[in-house]
């Protein structure tokens, strides 16, 4: 170790440094000069031990980093890594030759194209068309849950459970809390196993794929001038993606977000305009047929979207949130790569949903035998009503709640009996996917902001989305739109 | 004074300075290996600023490209 450390930095901290060094009493890990080093960028282990270990020269030594300190318009922390980062510069300009390309290679042109807004934007809609509609919407949450709900539960371990419940356990109670309509394993278990998780698993597939190739940073580049108008940043984009697989999922990612006031709108925003996987599936499939319908929703929960997100951005106090992020280049995931995290995030998802669904199918069972539900729904119904709604669409909502996608299912036979015209047909597709989370993210909700906000944002939602379903109702109304 | 919020695509330099009093933007910067000395290439102005600092681009929004002085 004879390399020549010294002379990197200006000569008033090479001064400091030698001052502190001669102070320095105490024995350290690493060399003295490097401690000083660490005291001036006033690193707070460094700080404590010498505190500890200096007695009354800790003082002094505090006194040479506030003179130098004072020397500087810059935390000391920059000055000193900007010398560092010279040096660096001196050493690989001295070592490594770069030579430059003649020809602009295929990612390079793929990322331009991707920063581009003109060919971006289009990107990022193919790419959540493809990887979220397509693979997660129609092969997940289609094939696969078809294959595992009404093939595996529908035609086996349900008729099963209950065979064995009907034999062998004389108290009706227990039944209904194992098997039946709203079990622990025909609801609870079902739930996660046959629906949730086939989801989760295409979605964290093509989230793998999407984060290991790259384009999240490209993604984030594009809609943080968007966002800067919601009160968050191009960051957010992670967890608004996430939210159209799982909103709960998303809202444990918002966790992510550098300030609570992004933390707290993003959570408010996933609650309120972002569809989960299950909810889009059924939606997209009871709209398609009717492209205006299908148009119309869009439009009004972009809306949605984009005015709640700027009302609480001005209304949340806190300061406005920097966009910064590194964007690594371009790469081609590696399908082994994608597997393992497909697979670590499926497990650990599983246990943090298991037991919340279990618990779901308890408070249904418990609600049923106090009977509660009726009442309930008798409470939503002149609501229902008033935003132009058939009453039937009241018991929807209910559902809507403990399984969202349990809700937009119910809209679905409403459809097939012709209850609904388009117009009511949007208006209930709409309200509902403004409607209160399912049970599950109200649970994360209050996990991770905690139970006043949550309850706050529960309380908002709940009003807020019938209203907007009745100034929908009278829009479309007015303007005969899909008359 | 150019920063590099007003400069136009494809423009080659070095960066001079970080102007700002926010501890917060230089630490950030730090973290992202901008420095004054540095040299930067503008990749892209809109809809946010991208350029690259030695081997590695960076993306930052007008506020912080604002802050970082070039010539």
């Amino acid at each position: 170790m004879s390399m020549q450390l010294s002379n990197i930095y200006d000569d008033k901290i090479e001064d400091a440094i030698q001052d502190i060094v001669n102070i320095l009493e105490g024995n350290y890990v690493i060399s003295k000069r490097a401690f000083s080093l660490l005291l001036l960028q006033e690193d707070e282990d460094a700080l404590e031990e010498a505190k500890e270990l200096e007695g009354k020269n800790y003082l002094k030594i505090i006194n040479i980093i506030e003179e130098t300190k004072e020397e500087y318009e810059k935390p000391l922390t920059f000055v000193i890594s900007s010398y560092r980062q010279k040096q660096a510069k001196i050493i690989t300009d001295s070592v490594m030759t770069k030579t430059e390309g003649k020809q602009k290679s295929f990612s390079e042109t793929l990322n331009r194209i991707m920063l581009n807004p003109i060919t971006g934007i289009p990107i990022a809609l193919l790419v959540l068309y493809f990887g979220l509609y397509k693979f997660v919407g129609q092969f997940g949450a289609g094939v696969i849950v078809d294959f595992l709900e009404g093939s595996i539960f529908g035609a086996h371990i349900n008729p099963w459970i209950d065979n064995i419940l009907n034999n062998h356990i004389p108290w009706e109670w227990l039944r209904t809390l194992i098997g039946g309509d709203y079990g622990i394993i025909t609801l609870g278990i079902r739930y996660a196993v046959a629906i949730v998780l086939p989801i989760v698993g295409t979605f964290f597939f093509v989230f793998s794929i999407i984060e290991d190739s790259g384009y999240l940073p490209r993604l984030a580049m594009l809609v943080d001038r968007l966002f800067k108008n919601i009160g968050l940043n191009g960051r957010a984009v992670i967890p608004m993606v996430l939210g159209f697989g799982c909103d709960t999922m998303a809202t444990m990612v918002s966790r992510t977000l550098e300030t609570e006031r992004e933390r707290i709108i993003s959570t408010l925003l996933l609650a309120l305009a972002i569809p989960c996987s299950a909810q889009l599936g059924v939606i997209l499939s009871l709209l398609s047929g009717e492209p205006k319908a299908l148009i119309a929703w869009i439009i009004f929960i972009s809306f949605v979207f984009l005015f709640i997100g700027y009302l609480a951005a001005k209304v949340l106090p806190g300061e406005e949130p920097l966009f910064y992020m590194e964007m690594p280049p371009l790469r081609l995931p590696k399908l082994s790569n994608v597997l393992v995290k497909t697979y670590t995030r499926m497990e650990w998802y599983f246990a943090e949903i298991l037991p919340l669904f279990i618990l779901i199918s308890i408070f249904i069972w418990f609600g049923n035998i106090i009977g509660v539900f009726p009442k309930l729904v008798g409470i939503f119904r002149p609501f229902v009503v008033a935003i132009g709604l058939p009453k039937e669409v009241s018991e929807v909502f209910l559902f809507g709640f403990f399984r969202r996608d349990y809700g937009a299912a119910g809209l679905f036979d409403l459809v097939k009996e012709g209850i609904l015209s388009t117009r009511q047909l949007v208006v209930a597709a709409a309200t509902l996917t403004l409607f209160v989370p399912c049970v599950a993210q109200f649970v994360m909700m209050i996990k991770e902001r905690g139970f006043k906000t949550a309850i706050y944002i529960a309380v908002f939602v709940l009003v807020f989305s019938f209203f907007a379903g009745y100034a929908l109702n009278w829009i479309l109304l007015a303007t005969g739109a899909l008359a | 004074m150019k920063t590099l919020a007003n400069l136009e695509k494809g423009f080659e330099g070095t960066i001079v300075e970080i102007k700002t009093d926010r501890d917060d933007i230089i630490r950030k910067l730090m973290a992202m290996g901008v420095f004054p000395g540095s040299s930067v290439k503008v990749i892209q102005t809109f809809p946010s600023y991208v350029f690259q600092v030695g081997y590695t681009q960076v993306a930052v929004d007008k506020e912080i490209a604002s802050t970082i002085v070039v010539e």
